[in-house]
């Protein structure tokens, strides 16, 4: 096995990544939006102190969504190729299929953390985080961005047209976001939710997000976090592999041919 | 993606280095003589030219076997021409086998083995001179105003003709015809005739056309 096709369908997301320039500035606007407007707004509720004590919780909050919407549309982009015929030419390459879901989710990666590395400059910028701030958050970062991928990598292998993109949409992206700690601490929720929080893996990656932020109240210990992160990260990978490779060469043909019968 | 990307894309999925990839690439390219087109976008190309890079990224790592599934459907002649001779040049300098599939007859008689694949099975196989040899010696090609009584006239000699309108087609198996006597033998009664050796598409269409058939044309 060799690294040059992982090389290649990396290269490929990473130049489509700064080609679609629109698409990389309008990832930092959603962010921006949730700090400045959303921030702002629940603010206005609280007093004095804690207007800018909530910015600070949201710092952690927001760069996670960042990486969550990056590395899963990212994963997401499975299914295209599907659509497209360049899955084609990846699955008839003499190279393992399990290794075309795991270039994917490594682009996936990437591209998440380019966009959380642009976000962080421009919160640098704003003067919302220190470099300290900043640095320390990289690390987490990188394991919330791979579970994610991973998140992303198994809805897509189980999806066989992005006709399904908008139930992905609403059924996945936005529970995983809401349910998770990115925009208000968890621990006060009513039970049924805060069982949810708590089989919600990219809740650790929050957590460990917000480890990495002074006086932001954390839910679980940095150990617990990154264990389920990985734990996480391996076994979705390991079950996204294998049902892709279960895959046969042809079976994304047929299904358009079914379709438009 | 530009067709260069397009092709190193490809080239890396065979574990080409880049080198390998961007000489190939430029044979290619230079065969089909697209390679001044080579940082233009795919969907900049024509029909044709299209077909042409999808068949130069089948063939970027030498594969031993070529699929090409009726590779110049929808394409005008000179691109079929360019195709055909890049698939030929693959063959005889690689050594590369292709498998084709075509409904234009005439671009199988180069292939060293035809078969016949009617309603899923099977239907005649072989060299595509046995095949024509067997057939017949000569194929004699009439057009008339009257067809019927020309057709009745010589049904006798070379049997029941395959009829198109004022065309009739005869099958001669017979090696010692004599065109000319016949010629003047049949006179003014014919607008047009013309004897030549057969080919695959008066296979296919005796074997699977024949007037004992049912006269389908």
């Amino acid at each position: 096995m060799s690294w040059r096709p992982v090389k290649a369908v990396v290269g490929r997301e990473m130049s489509k990544l700064f080609r679609q320039r629109a698409r990389l500035i309008s990832s930092m606007v959603r962010p921006m939006i949730w700090l400045l407007v959303i921030g702002s707004g629940v603010g206005s509720m609280l007093q004095g102190n804690q207007q800018q004590d909530y910015l600070t919780f949201l710092v952690p909050g927001i760069l996670a969504m960042t990486l969550l919407f990056a590395a899963l549309l990212s994963a997401l982009t499975l299914v295209y190729d599907k659509e497209f015929g360049v899955m084609r030419m990846m699955m008839i390459a003499p190279i393992p299929h399990y290794w075309i879901v795991l270039s994917k989710l490594i682009a996936a990666t990437l591209t998440a953390m380019v966009q959380a590395t642009l976000l962080l400059i421009l919160l640098l910028v704003l003067g919302l985080v220190s470099i300290k701030i900043a640095v320390s958050l990289l690390l987490p970062a990188v394991l919330t961005a791979i579970c994610c991928a991973a998140i992303g990598g198994l809805i897509a292998v189980y999806s066989k047209s992005i006709d399904n993109f908008a139930v992905i949409m609403n059924f996945f992206i936005f529970p995983v976001f809401f349910l998770s700690g990115a925009l208000y601490p968890v621990n006060q929720l009513p039970n049924y939710l805060h069982y949810m929080v708590l089989v919600n893996p990219f809740s650790y990656g929050v957590d460990l997000l917000k480890h990495a932020v002074p006086n932001v109240a954390t839910d679980f210990s940095v150990m617990t976090d990154i264990v389920v992160l990985l734990g996480f990260s391996v076994t979705a990978i390991v079950i996204a592999c294998w049902q892709f490779s279960r895959e046969s060469v042809h079976e994304p043909l047929f299904h358009r041919v079914n379709k438009r019968s | 993606m530009s067709i260069d990307e397009n092709l190193q894309f490809a080239a890396a999925m065979y574990n080409l280095t880049p080198r390998e990839a961007n000489e190939r690439i430029d044979e290619l390219l230079t065969v089909f003589g697209l390679q001044e087109k080579r940082k233009k976008k795919l969907i900049a190309l024509s029909g044709g030219q299209r077909r042409a890079v999808d068949i130069a990224r089948g063939v970027l790592h030498k594969p031993k076997v070529l699929f090409l599934d009726e590779p110049t459907i929808g394409l005008d002649l000179p691109n079929r021409r360019s195709i055909w001779r890049f698939v030929e040049q693959l063959r005889r300098e690689e050594g590369m086998t292709v498998f084709l599939t075509t409904h234009y007859l005439e671009e199988a008689a180069a292939c060293d083995h035809v078969d016949f694949i009617q309603q899923g099975k099977l239907q005649l196989g072989g060299a595509p001179a046995d095949l024509t040899q067997q057939l017949a010696a000569n194929i004699l090609e009439i057009r008339t105003p009257n067809p019927d009584a020309i057709s009745a006239q010589l049904a006798p000699l070379f049997g029941i003709p395959i009829c198109e309108d004022e065309d009739l087609s005869f099958k001669i198996s017979a090696n010692d015809v004599d065109f000319y006597e016949l010629q003047k033998i049949l006179g003014d009664t014919i607008s047009s005739m013309q004897w030549r050796k057969p080919n695959l598409n008066d296979v296919y269409l005796w074997t699977f056309c024949s007037p004992q058939q049912g006269d389908v044309i």
